[in-house]
């Protein structure tokens, strides 16, 4: 092996990872091999895999490495991060309407039980605790997916 | 077409590319319910179905599935939030053909959203594929009777 002459630097390493280490390369290999995908199973594991919590960034490259194209690829993204923010929306808003029906039969129907009692001596309300309880966990549970929604779009 | 009666190989559906949940369900009993019920339900229209074998040519018309998505969903969320999240979803996709090139296909998806305290995963993902299977199998038809 030739040897660096005193005086002159030290040749730059080799190209590549040291022996024993896996193939880098970049972007990261994230998958082993590029899959092919139908554009609905592509939109079904895009899906998938953004519920998950894998980033956006791998779900890009992935479909590039397996050949999809960069429009496509960003569309499909687009199309999927829109409706996780929507499915997500709908149980913030649906659990909200709950606990607010819940709560409005239950004080209407406690005011009218407390004139009937005033009038007659008694009075029956209804405490609708359903539509409060799981209203609430449907609101936090929406939160909870809002969260996990991919916060910028690629 | 009068498919009755025509020799049709029917590919056993793929899984190459499906987006699979990573939950603790046989999905092979699933595969093989939707294939045992797409089989049920083409032969009663009157395919004669064969399997592919190598290195022979397959039949007049050509069946190829593949899986889109086999999800269990959550019996956690089903119990919860009944009809509105944790349905068991099998969605498959296919062509129908002949030997040289396919003339049609079909797309279907069977969905699952409620049972007894949730519903057992494994049982709904299966009912699901029974479904999928029985629409799938009525685009078939329809598409051999369109060609």
């Amino acid at each position: 092996m030739n040897e660096t002459p005193p005086g002159y630097p030290p040749p730059a390493p080799a190209a590549g990872p040291p022996a024993g280490y896996p193939p880098a390369a970049y972007p990261p290999a994230y998958a082993p091999y590029p899959q092919f995908r139908s554009p609905l199973q592509w939109k079904a594991y895009v899906r998938t895999q953004l519920d998950a919590g894998q980033p956006v960034a791998r779900m890009l490259s992935e479909m590039g490495a397996a050949g999809v194209g960069q429009q496509d690829a960003y569309r499909l993204v687009t199309e999927i991060v829109g409706a996780m923010r929507k499915r997500a929306l709908a149980f913030v808003v649906g659990g909200a309407i709950a606990v607010l029906v819940g709560l409005a039969v239950t004080v209407a129907t406690m005011q009218a039980a407390q004139q009937e009692a005033e009038s007659s001596g008694s009075g029956m309300y209804v405490m609708w605790w359903g539509p409060i309880v799981f209203g609430a966990i449907a609101a936090v549970y929406g939160l909870y997916l809002l969260g996990r929604v991919p916060k910028s779009n690629p | 077409m009068d498919f009755r009666g025509k020799l049709c190989t029917l590919y056993p559906i793929s899984w190459q590319g499906a987006a699979v949940a990573p939950k603790q369900v046989d999905f092979n009993a699933v595969a093989q319910t939707f294939q045992g019920i797409l089989v049920g339900e083409l032969g009663r229209a009157g395919l004669d179905l064969r399997m592919p074998v190598a290195g022979t040519p397959d039949g007049e018309l050509v069946i190829h599935g593949q899986i889109v998505r086999a999800d269990p969903g959550s019996r956690l969320m089903r119990w919860l939030f009944t009809w509105f999240a944790g349905a068991a979803v099998f969605e498959v996709e296919g062509q129908v053909g002949d030997a040289s090139a396919p003339f049609g296909g079909f797309h279907a998806k069977g969905t699952r959203r409620a049972g007894i305290g949730g519903g057992d995963s494994q049982q709904l993902l299966n009912d699901a594929a029974k479904l999928a299977a029985q629409e799938s199998a009525r685009q078939i038809l329809a598409a051999l009777a369109a060609h």
